[in-house]
């Protein structure tokens, strides 16, 4: 027979998993091929929410950026940080006027193209690594630093 | 047997204040809002390819979602069936431009953010809508914003727009 002091540590075991996979690492599972080679459609991973508690997303770190809430994320690589102006031309994207060198871009580059676009002082730019899409159907643009839930765990 | 009385009357102001949170649970704006939407899932979602009158039928109860200041519309035009949302002072929404020979339509509401303040309401809440057409199935995620009044004791929808996550260049 369970006694009341088993219950209470399963149940704050329970709370404190649940308060540690929404508030810490929360599971994401990946869903559409645009962060292909990286990350493939269906993989699971998580979303490290204490990343950027003490210091700001860098270039190059793959983010969640959240709709209205939790549940649903994009999954993004941030290349422009605040104050940058960034570009894309035929596919190559430029920070400041300088192409950036992007070794997670593996696929064939589409000719993109984007006029230079001013970050201010709370915007980042994000992308997807998967560029062999169309233009129109890839996510990919500026985004408010409120939405950058945290960095991929892996 | 004091002791017992004690249990009796701590037990009693227990149960007390547990049904005046439930009842402020109940009846607070959250959770009937958010009744609203699920509700407004079911109404709006339907897996089998609508006819006018079907399509007329689901426009008339939606309607009951919706501020009497909008009026929502049934079109059909060589068998395109529209649903047309308009505003009284003549500014129009196109929230549903046009359903044709769709088999399926599922909405739901999730990550629902709500913010109330003496009747009126704002939330933010991303609709996944799954529709299965001729041309295949399209799976969409929209963000949307949208603001209720609070008339006669029934929570309306007053405005739906559409929030910009990533501002995309094209």
């Amino acid at each position: 027979m369970p006694t009341w002091r088993h219950i209470t540590r399963i149940a704050l075991v329970a709370l404190a998993a649940w308060w540690f996979f929404s508030h810490v690492l929360v599971p994401i599972r990946i869903s559409g091929q645009s962060m292909e080679p990286t990350y493939d459609n269906g993989g699971l991973n998580f979303i490290n929410r204490t990343a950027y508690w003490r210091k700001n997303p860098s270039r190059g770190e793959v983010v969640g950026v959240s709709f209205t809430g939790q549940r649903l994320m994009l999954l993004k690589r941030i290349v422009g940080l605040p104050g940058e102006s960034v570009s894309i031309v035929n596919g190559q994207v430029g920070i400041n006027g300088q192409a950036l060198n992007e070794p997670y871009v593996q696929t064939k580059k589409q000719s993109w193209q984007v006029p230079a676009v001013q970050l201010s002082n709370h915007e980042y730019f994000v992308i997807g690594d998967n560029r062999d899409t169309a233009q129109a159907d890839h996510v990919f643009g500026t985004v408010g630093a409120e939405r950058v839930v945290g960095k991929i765990l892996w | 047997m004091v002791r017992k009385n004690v249990i009796v009357i701590i037990a009693l102001v227990l149960i007390i204040v547990a049904g005046i949170i439930f009842f402020w649970w109940w009846f607070g704006a959250d959770h009937q809002i958010k009744k609203l939407l699920n509700d407004l899932e079911a109404t709006a979602s339907f897996d089998q390819q609508p006819t006018l009158i079907a399509a007329s039928i689901k426009a008339e109860r939606l309607t009951n979602y919706f501020s009497p200041d909008i009026k929502l519309e049934i079109k059909s035009d060589d068998g395109l069936v529209e649903l047309h949302t308009t505003r009284r002072e003549e500014s129009k929404n196109y929230f549903l431009t046009s359903i044709q020979r769709v088999s399926l339509i599922d909405i739901q509401f999730l990550d629902t953010q709500i913010d109330a303040v003496s009747g009126r309401a704002s939330l933010e809440t991303t609709a996944r809508v799954k529709v299965l057409s001729d041309f295949g199935e399209t799976n969409m995620l929209l963000p949307l914003r949208i603001t209720f009044n609070r008339l006669s004791g029934n929570w309306q929808i007053q405005n739906v727009t559409s929030i910009e996550i990533i501002k995309r260049y094209r």
